[in-house]
């Protein structure tokens, strides 16, 4: 089954989710998971399939498929050095980002769910009966 | 399974393109080109098993890395330190009270005796140095007198003149040198970090399950390993654009 790219539901689902999460749960139902963790763990599953459709359109990706292997993991280990262990000691940056070993975590997770994820959506039809 | 007849890729038999180079020249197992004998087969399988357990493993090691890396620097300052924190917030306050008791008399002080006099005049010493002289680990304080100037040292956690990371000698005159951040030796030993490295052994566990997951072994054959390259290249040439977009991000959303 062809990937949806930006129209991919769990894509979508992210891009709702998020501000959802900075206008609406944060304030009003303030709690540890959404104020610390949800924007790492929507991190994968949101970026993802933004960076699949620039490449597909600027024609360095060839095929319609859902992530593979070296789509999610080339991010997740790109994005959990820089981010993690670079951007923060970076003098610029330092006030914007932090660096927090239970980040790499939670990007560690949304990558999870989100492979899981793509691989029982994007299953052929007859393939799921 | 399907054989991709361009670049060789082994793909699912429900593919309809090679999810390898995304041409949609796949055949099956039974043609004559890809028929094997079961040993063939199963020795095959068997490489193919190894190098993904090989992948997961350094996806492991290198999430692991990050993690504990990252780990390793964030809890510099923290609860895992406390007799290091207290130390260096003691040699600081007892070095604004040196510096009111020069102010103040012109001299340098000589002992605890007389600086615990300055508590009027330093009113966080009541409050930020329970122990005057003794410092985090409870090793006794040095005073030392230079000539017109006197500081107090603490001689860091083994209590010896000398050391790097938190053995390092810290002094009032520079409470918080960079030079005392723990070791990763002391990271590594230190029991009150021996669950955030659990941790972080988890993440990257949990990334090598994610490998074993999706990582597919396409054929390594020259053109193949080409075709592979070229394709993981693309991947961080998109992965580095996306990294700059979401560092631009990050300016003005103030996070």
């Amino acid at each position: 089954m062809r990937f949806r790219y930006l129209t991919d539901p769990l894509f979508v689902f992210c891009l709702i989710l998020y501000p959802a999460n900075r206008w609406i749960i944060k304030p009003y139902f303030p709690n540890d998971f959404s104020r610390d963790s949800l924007n790492d763990v929507i991190c994968i599953p949101l970026w993802i399939p933004i960076m699949l459709y620039t490449m597909r359109k600027i024609r360095l990706r060839k095929n319609d498929l859902p992530p593979s292997g070296s789509e999610i993991l080339i991010p997740l280990i790109v994005w959990s050095w820089f981010f993690e262990a670079y951007l923060p000691f970076v003098p610029f940056f330092k006030h914007l980002a932090t660096s927090d070993y239970q980040d790499i975590l939670s990007y560690t997770e949304g990558a999870l769910v989100a492979a899981i994820f793509w691989k029982i959506w994007y299953k052929p039809k007859d393939a799921k009966s | 399974m399907k054989k991709c007849g361009h670049c060789g890729c082994e793909n699912p038999d429900d593919a309809v393109q090679c999810s390898n180079c995304g041409k949609p020249t796949l055949t099956t197992g039974d043609s004559p080109v890809n028929k094997t004998n079961g040993k063939e087969g199963r020795l095959s399988f068997q490489k193919s098993l190894l190098l993904r357990l090989g992948i997961a493993a350094c996806v492991c090691l290198l999430i692991s890395g990050i993690s504990i890396y990252v780990a390793w620097q964030q809890t510099n300052r923290s609860e895992a330190w406390y007799p290091h924190e207290l130390t260096e917030r003691t040699l600081y306050w007892l070095g604004k009270t040196i510096d009111s008791y020069q102010n103040k008399f012109h001299a340098a002080p000589t002992s605890f005796k007389q600086l615990q006099l300055m508590t009027n005049e330093v009113s966080e010493m009541e409050c930020s140095v329970t122990h005057w002289t003794v410092d985090g680990w409870q090793h006794p304080l040095v005073f030392q007198i230079n000539g017109a100037n006197s500081m107090v040292v603490s001689y860091g956690a083994d209590g010896k003149a000398g050391g790097e990371g938190i053995n390092y000698d810290l002094t009032s005159e520079n409470p918080y040198s960079s030079k005392s951040q723990p070791t990763f030796a002391q990271f590594w030993g230190n029991p009150a970090c021996a669950e955030i490295i659990r941790w972080c052994f988890y993440c990257g566990g949990m990334a090598a399950f994610l490998s074993i997951l999706t990582v597919r072994i396409p054929n390594l054959s020259r053109r193949g390993a080409i075709i592979l390259i070229v394709s993981l290249g693309a991947t961080l040439m998109g992965t580095l654009f996306i990294t700059t977009v979401i560092t631009a991000l990050h300016v003005p959303s103030g996070h």
